[in-house]
């Protein structure tokens, strides 16, 4: 098992073992269920990452060098984009909205769907 | 390896260019300078708060006033100051550190500034509501935050804006943890990713843990005060404990997503002023995710007085997480031990770090036991123990940090004589005025009065508080001398200035585009250290 896994499953197995501790001593809820619903998140990623570990790595071999990645592509990375910052501005009038009128809400949705389709396009 | 770069926008230089940039330094390098700002601006309010408390009978501001500065003051610090710029470092370090071009989802990491910024603003704009900004203290416990006591629209634009910088965090969250587990360069196995690194993503699975409940509690808390819900208000059959439970969970965790980030800074500067490979790399590591961990299982020591939580189960693992943050104290003093020791500025800074977080921490064991925490529970002495952790030990790591990565970040020197006697004078303005704060709270004096009465004797401790703020208030200024100073007389600094162990080090100052042209073989956690000196290397 790879050591990233390690720490996650590591993780969760810590809030199902603490929390069921918790219940035990306390016979809180809420604190329970925070614990448990912890140990559960965090085991779906440990999961993810147990299924994609079947292919070994360049950056999980210690004698891997530069060579090793061939020319397998990182990813692409875009150097620019306005939309991000459109769709925190929307974000933010439908906050402001929530306290100063339905307007506003309908603005800030109405830039934030912009925003979206925005970085659809953009992420084509 | 490739990197292929699509070219959504023409580049343009200026402001256009800083608002749609996706590149990872440059939002670095915006979360630095906004929660270096942020920083600034909750410093002038506490300010304002110790010309208040400065002696007996003075009237700067009146009550509702005074509430509205320190509510702001701790909400500033804590979601828009400390935790953002940890967020923001990493943002800049992590890619570079690992080996990768940028980060995982560029556009994402984007919309994670615009939302912390807006949600800043937000926050702040309550100054400009009819009732005034938040006035519920950074907590904002029902009651308190209830319309009834909280008329005005300040709480509700404050509840909106930090659940927008809540999401921002958690989008933060993904996107480093992601870029630490997926985007290793070939070699950078996690045993070698530097501590600083480690640190980041461990500070990261804990937001995404621990923010979702808070922002529950905020989504609740609004519905409670607009929307017509009684989720919290014992009236009408719910619980304000529930709302206590739900803060906590993310309240202390939040604690250690303060200083993790610089843990992981003091341990990148110290073993490169002492000459030395970190001590016990591996106890480090194990020590960080024991402390994440147990940060999820102490909240409620923060509620030991409201009777209804299991004192004991939360005074235990309090106890015991202060074993792995001693673990890390001794890394730090191993790693010192016997090495070629040199004191520029993050050095210093890193000491003055240690010494007081020394001083927080032992702090913290004491109200961790319930006996004692029942005598100063909301006095002073909580207040003087929590800045001793956060202001003495992240907000000196923040100034480390800048010491340490501006010529990386620049290209320029850091100009070392302010930066050290800025040093000095924060130590000292620091220790003035907390340590003071201890003996107000054993004497009993609350935290979040505006005024005291002159029989109390609180007066003289009070006075050398306020006194020590204006030391720290200069010793601010001599550092952003330093800082307009070094970009002034803009030596070259050179790709490697300190002898560096990190990769980042590895690439020119400042760092290109694609972060490097090549990355070099890693072979150890040091391998811009085994770059330079390849015949000491593994």
């Amino acid at each position: 098992m790879r050591t990233s896994t390690k720490v996650f499953a590591g993780a969760g197995a810590f809030g199902l073992v603490v929390g069921g501790i918790y219940w035990f001593v306390t016979y809180e809820d809420a604190g329970t269920v925070l614990l448990l619903s912890m140990g559960f998140a965090v085991l779906i990623v440990a999961g993810y990452l147990l299924r994609r570990a079947r292919a070994p790595l360049p950056e999980d071999r210690a004698d891997a060098g530069p060579a090793d990645a061939g020319d397998e592509p990182v990813g692409t990375f875009i150097l620019g984009s306005a939309w991000p910052a459109w769709l925190a501005l929307a974000s933010a009038l439908v906050a402001a909205g929530l306290l100063f009128g339905v307007a506003l809400v309908a603005l800030g949705l109405a830039l934030a769907a912009l925003a979206v389709i925005g970085l659809i396009r953009e992420g084509r | 390896m490739s990197v292929s770069r699509a070219e959504a926008l023409p580049r343009r230089g200026g402001v256009v260019t800083w608002v749609t940039t996706t590149d990872h330094k440059r939002i670095g390098i915006l979360y630095i300078t906004t929660s270096a700002a942020f920083l600034v601006v909750g410093g002038l309010l506490a300010l304002l708060m110790r010309a208040e408390l400065a002696a007996p009978g003075l009237r700067f501001v009146d009550r509702q006033t005074y509430a509205e500065l320190f509510t702001m003051h701790g909400t500033t610090m804590v979601f828009l100051a400390v935790a953002p710029f940890g967020l923001g470092l990493a943002n800049y370090l992590v890619p570079l550190q690992i080996g990768a071009p940028d980060m995982a989802f560029p556009r994402l990491n984007a919309l994670s500034y615009w939302l912390f910024l807006a949600g800043g603003l937000v926050v702040y704009s309550g100054f400009a509501s009819s009732h005034g900004a938040a006035a519920a203290g950074w907590t904002a416990y029902v009651p308190l935050s209830a319309p009834r006591w909280s008329p005005g629209v300040g709480m509700d634009l404050w509840i909106l804006g930090l659940m927008l910088t809540s999401a921002s965090g958690i989008m933060t969250a993904t996107n480093l943890l992601t870029t630490t587990l997926l985007m290793r360069a070939p070699g950078m196995t996690m045993w070698r990713l530097p501590i600083f690194t480690w640190n980041a993503a461990v500070t990261s699975l804990i937001i995404l843990v621990a923010f979702p409940p808070l922002g529950t509690a905020f989504a609740l808390l609004f519905m409670d005060r607009r929307l017509g819900g009684h989720v919290f208000d014992p009236a009408a059959g719910g619980s304000a404990v529930l709302y206590q439970h739900l803060f906590w969970f993310f309240g202390h965790p939040e604690v250690y997503v303060m200083i993790l980030p610089f843990f992981g800074v003091i341990t990148e500067i110290v073993p490169v002023f002492s000459r030395k490979r970190v001590f016990g790399y591996v106890g480090f590591v194990l020590a960080t995710l024991a402390i994440a961990g147990l940060s999820m299982g102490v909240w409620a020591h923060h509620m030991f007085t409201t009777g209804a939580v299991s004192n004991p189960f939360f005074s235990a693992m309090s106890f015991l997480i202060a074993v792995p943050t001693g673990v890390k104290f001794f890394n730090w003093i191993g790693t010192m031990w016997r090495g070629r020791l040199t004191f520029p500025s993050p050095m210093l800074f890193a000491l003055a770090f240690m010494g007081n977080f020394l001083i927080g921490g032992v702090t913290g064991v004491m109200v961790a036991s319930p006996p004692i925490d029942f005598h100063v529970h909301d006095t002073y002495f909580v207040v003087a123990h929590f800045h001793y952790t956060l202001m003495g030990g992240s907000v000196f790591a923040i100034f480390a940090g800048i010491a340490f990565w501006f010529p990386k970040i620049t290209g320029y020197r850091f100009h070392d004589g302010p930066g050290r006697l800025s040093c000095g004078l924060m130590f000292v303005g620091f220790n003035l005025t907390f340590w003071p704060m201890f003996v107000l709270g054993l004497r009993g004096m609350p935290r979040r009065i505006d005024d005291y009465a002159a029989s109390t004797g609180w007066g003289p401790a009070n006075l050398l508080a306020t006194g020590g703020s204006l030391v720290l208030a200069v010793s601010v200024a001599v550092f952003a001398w330093a800082l307009w100073s070094s970009f002034r007389r803009r030596v070259p600094a050179g790709d490697d200035p300190w002898g560096g162990y990190s990769l980042e080090w590895a690439t020119t100052s400042p760092p290109p585009e694609h972060n490097f042209e090549r990355v070099p073989p890693i072979r150890s956690e040091r391998p811009a250290f085994d770059l330079r000196q390849p015949e000491l290397g593994p």
